[in-house]
C-alpha cells in the first residue's frame, strides 16, 4: 500500500508539472463543447420539407393549412410531392431536407380515437431535421390537445366502433398522434438532450479516453528511460508501482472529468442530470476501458509516438462512428457506432442526463462495465509487454 | 570472502548466447571492473545480477542469497546505477531521491537524513530543489548515482556511469566510487573506458562476446599480455633495409612502418635490452631520429592481443 500510494502521489506531482498537457486535456474539450454545442443550439436553418398528403378525409384541409401557415415559413419551406416515392426521392437527392407523408387513413383513425402516424424521412443535415421536427411537434401537440378535448366531451370518440377493442386505440391521457421516424428510431437527433449536452458528453468521453492513454505513455517512457527497471530492482515494488502509475493516470482522468463537467455546467449551463455518483462511475469505467485499450495498443507498438498516433486514430474513429462529431451518423455508418466504446459511454451519460428510470441507467452502466472489464483484462494480459524491457 | 558468485551464468536471445557460461567471484569490499567493448554482454550480466533479467542457466549469489531463489534478499543488498539516466525530469533532485528512498521503505526522519546524505555525497544538495532538466549531463549522472545509494546498499552496481560527460564530472564520479568503497560497499563497475577501470578497480574482468576472456588484478592481466612493449620511432625518412634488419632482430616480435606519420612501431619483449641495437640500425642507415616513445603494456593491448580488436571503435 505504501509503495502504491507513493507512486500515485509522485505520478500526480509529475502530471501537475506538465502544464501544456493538462491544458490540452481539459481546455480542448471545453472549447469543442462550446463551439459545437452553441453552433447547433443557435443556428437552426429553414428546412425544405417534402410533403405528400394522401389523406382525403376531413382533416386534410387542416393539414394543408398547417403547411401553408406563414408562421412556420421561418423554419421551413414546403415542397408538395405527388407520392410517397417522390418524397423519398426528394430527400435522397437532397432537394428536400426532410420528408413527411400523411397516410390515407389518417383522418379516419384520428376521428375514431385511434392512434395515427405521419411518416417522416429525415435528411442528411441534422440541424434541418431538428427544425422540421420542432415545427411538426408543435402541430402534434396542438392536435393531441384538441383530441383530448374531444375525448373529454365525448364527441367522435364515443362513435368510434373500435374505441375499446382495438390494440391501436389510444389509452386515456396518451397522445394519439405521433410522428413515426421511418429511418431513425430515436426521438430526435440529439437523443433527448440538447446539442450542448450531446457534445459535452461526447467530448468528455473522447478526452477521458485520451487521458487513459497517459498511463501507457508514462509506463513506456519510464521503460525507455530506465526508471521502471530501477523500480524493478527495488524488492517487492514493481507490481505495486505499476498499479500506482495506472492509478495516477486514472486520478488525472478524474480531475479532467471534474474540470470538464464543472466548467461546462457553470459556464455553458450544461445539465448533467445531477447524479454525481453515476456520472463518476461512468467516467471511471470509461477511463479504465481507455487505459486497457491503450495498454493493449502499447504492447503492439514500439514507441510512444507510434502509440500516440495509433491510439489517437482509434479514439478519433470511435468518436466519429459513435456520432460524437456528427450526430445521428449511425445510419450512414451502418450501425458501426454500436461497436465502439464511445457509443455506450455516451449513451450512459445521455441517459443519466434525461432519464428518471434508474433501471435504464443501470443497464447502460452494465454494458459499459462489461466493455471496461474486457478491455482491462486484455490490457492486464498485455501489460508485461509494455513494462518489461526485454519481454 | 566472496560476496558475489557467478556460476555458469547463461543468457540467450533466440539462438544468440549473449552471456556464455560466466563463472567468477567478487570479494567483499572489492571494486571489481567489468571491461569490454559495446555488446560484450556487460549490461546483460549486470541486469541478471540485479534481477532485472531472467537467466537461462546458472545462478548468481549475493551475500549467500541466490537471485533465483531469494531475489528479494538479493535486491535488498543492491543499489543499481543503470547506464540510462533513470531519473524523472519532472521531479526535483530531492523528489527523485525521496521517491526511490520511499520505495525502499525509508520514512520520517531517517528518510530525510538519507536523502540529504545521498545528495550531499554526489554534490547536489545545493541544487536539491531544482529540476534535472536544468542540470548538466554530469549532474544528471550524479543524481543517477544518488538514487542508487540512499538505502546504503552493500553492493553497488554501476553500469557505464560516466558515459557522455565532461572530465570534471567524470573525476567527481570516480572519486565518489572510491569513497563509497572506503565506506564499505562492494562495487561492480562496468565500462568500456580502460583508463577508468585501471584507475578504480582492484580486480578486473574482461568480457567479449558474452565470455569472460581474462580476470585478475591489473598487474596480473598485464603479465598475461606477455610483457610486450611498443617502441615508437619518429624518423626523418624511411628505409626498407633498416626496417628489415629491425624485424629480423631476435627480441623484436613485430615491426611496422607507418609511412604517413613517418613512424616505425616496434613490439618488443624487453625494451631496455633491445633499444640500443635498434638505435644502432637506424644510425647505420643514416636515418635521423626525431622522437622515441615507449608504450607500456595496458588492458587495451591485452584486449587487442586476445581478440584482435580494439576496445573502442575509433
Amino acid at each position: 500500500m505504501r509503495i502504491w500510494w507513493t507512486t500515485v502521489y509522485y505520478e500526480i506531482i509529475k502530471y501537475s508539472k506538465m502544464r501544456s498537457m493538462l491544458l490540452l486535456l481539459t481546455g480542448l474539450p471545453l472549447v469543442l463543447i462550446f463551439l459545437l454545442g452553441n453552433a447547433f443550439n443557435q443556428e437552426l436553418k429553414p428546412a425544405k420539407v417534402a410533403v405528400y398528403i394522401s389523406d382525403q378525409g376531413e382533416l386534410r384541409s387542416g393539414i394543408e393549412s398547417f403547411w401553408k401557415d406563414p408562421s412556420i415559413q421561418t423554419y421551413m419551406e414546403t415542397l408538395s410531392a405527388a407520392s410517397e416515392t417522390e418524397v423519398k426521392d426528394l430527400v435522397r437527392e437532397g432537394t428536400a431536407d426532410y420528408g413527411v407523408v400523411v397516410p390515407a387513413d389518417y383522418s379516419s383513425r384520428i376521428l375514431m380515437g385511434q392512434s395515427a402516424e405521419w411518416k417522416a424521412y429525415p435528411g442528411r443535415y441534422e440541424e434541418r431535421n431538428i427544425a422540421a421536427r420542432a415545427v411538426i411537434d408543435s402541430y402534434m401537440s396542438n392536435t393531441n390537445l384538441k383530441l383530448a378535448a374531444m375525448e373529454t366531451l365525448g364527441a367522435a370518440y364515443s362513435s368510434s366502433p373500435a374505441a375499446s377493442s382495438s390494440d391501436e386505440t389510444a389509452r386515456p391521457g396518451e397522445a394519439v398522434f405521433r410522428v413515426g421516424n421511418v429511418s431513425g428510431g430515436k426521438e430526435d437527433v440529439f437523443k433527448s438532450v440538447s446539442a450542448v449536452q450531446y457534445y459535452a458528453a461526447a467530448y468528455l468521453i473522447m478526452f477521458l479516453l485520451y487521458g487513459g492513454m497517459s498511463a501507457t505513455l508514462s509506463l513506456m517512457n519510464q521503460r525507455s528511460r530506465g526508471t521502471l527497471q530501477r523500480i524493478y530492482a527495488v524488492p517487492g515494488a514493481f507490481r505495486k508501482a505499476v498499479a500506482g502509475i495506472l492509478t495516477g493516470a486514472l486520478a488525472l482522468a478524474g480531475l479532467q472529468a471534474i474540470v470538464i463537467i464543472g466548467f461546462s455546467a457553470v459556464v455553458y449551463d450544461v445539465d448533467w442530470g445531477g447524479r454525481v455518483g453515476w456520472i463518476a462511475l461512468t467516467c471511471l469505467l470509461t477511463a479504465i476501458a481507455g487505459t486497457g485499450l491503450a495498454v493493449t495498443l502499447g504492447s503492439l507498438v514500439g514507441s510512444t509516438k507510434s502509440l500516440q498516433t495509433l491510439f489517437g486514430i482509434v479514439v478519433f474513429v470511435m468518436t466519429f462512428l459513435s456520432g460524437g462529431m456528427v450526430p445521428n451518423i449511425e445510419q450512414m455508418v451502418g450501425g458501426a457506432g454500436k461497436y465502439t466504446l464511445n457509443y455506450w459511454a455516451n449513451e450512459v451519460l445521455r441517459t443519466i442526463m434525461y432519464e428518471n428510470d434508474p433501471s435504464k441507467i443501470w443497464s447502460g452502466i452494465g454494458i459499459l462495465a462489461a466493455i471496461a472489464f474486457c478491455l482491462a483484462l486484455i490490457g492486464a494480459v498485455r501489460l508485461p509487454k509494455v513494462v518489461k524491457k526485454h519481454a | 570472502m566472496n560476496f558475489v558468485k557467478f556460476r555458469d551464468v547463461v543468457k540467450k536471445y533466440d539462438t544468440t548466447l549473449t552471456v556464455n557460461h560466466l563463472t567468477f567471484d567478487i570479494a567483499e569490499g572489492e571494486v571489481f571492473g567489468l571491461l569490454g567493448p559495446n555488446g560484450a554482454g556487460k549490461s546483460t550480466t549486470i541486469e541478471m545480477l540485479a534481477g532485472l533479467l531472467e537467466m537461462n542457466g546458472g545462478d548468481i549469489t549475493v551475500d549467500g542469497f541466490s537471485i533465483r531463489k531469494q531475489p528479494l534478499e538479493v535486491k535488498k543488498r543492491i543499489g543499481i546505477v543503470p547506464q540510462e539516466l533513470a531519473i524523472y525530469e519532472g521531479l526535483s533532485a530531492r523528489d527523485n531521491v525521496t521517491f526511490f528512498a520511499r520505495l525502499y521503505g525509508l520514512s520520517g526522519k531517517l528518510l530525510k537524513e538519507r536523502v540529504d546524505e545521498a545528495l550531499r555525497f554526489v554534490g547536489l544538495l545545493e541544487r536539491a530543489k531544482d529540476l534535472p532538466s536544468t542540470f548538466s549531463g554530469g549532474m544528471k549522472r550524479r543524481l543517477n548515482i544518488a538514487c542508487a545509494i540512499m538505502h546504503r546498499p552493500k553492493l553497488i552496481v554501476m553500469d557505464e556511469p560516466t558515459v557522455g560527460i565532461d572530465p570534471q564530472s567524470r573525476n567527481h564520479i570516480l572519486e565518489s566510487v572510491r569513497e563509497l568503497n572506503r565506506l564499505g560497499s562492494t562495487i561492480i563497475y562496468t565500462s568500456h573506458y580502460m583508463e577508468e577501470i585501471e584507475a578504480l578497480c582492484s580486480r578486473i574482468g574482461i568480457m567479449d562476446e558474452g565470455k569472460l576472456i581474462a580476470i585478475g588484478t591489473k598487474e596480473q592481466l598485464k603479465k598475461q599480455s606477455g610483457q610486450e612493449e611498443r617502441l615508437v620511432f619518429e624518423v626523418e625518412r624511411s628505409n626498407a633495409q633498416a626496417l628489415s634488419e629491425m624485424t629480423e632482430h631476435l627480441a623484436v616480435k613485430r615491426c611496422e612502418e607507418q609511412a604517413e606519420d613517418k613512424t616505425i612501431e616496434v613490439v618488443v619483449k624487453d625494451s631496455p635490452s633491445v633499444l640500443q641495437d635498434l638505435l644502432f640500425i637506424l644510425q647505420k642507415h643514416g636515418i635521423g631520429l626525431r622522437k622515441i616513445t615507449r608504450v607500456e603494456p595496458n588492458l587495451e593491448t591485452l584486449f587487442l592481443q586476445m581478440t584482435g580488436r580494439k576496445l573502442r571503435d575509433e
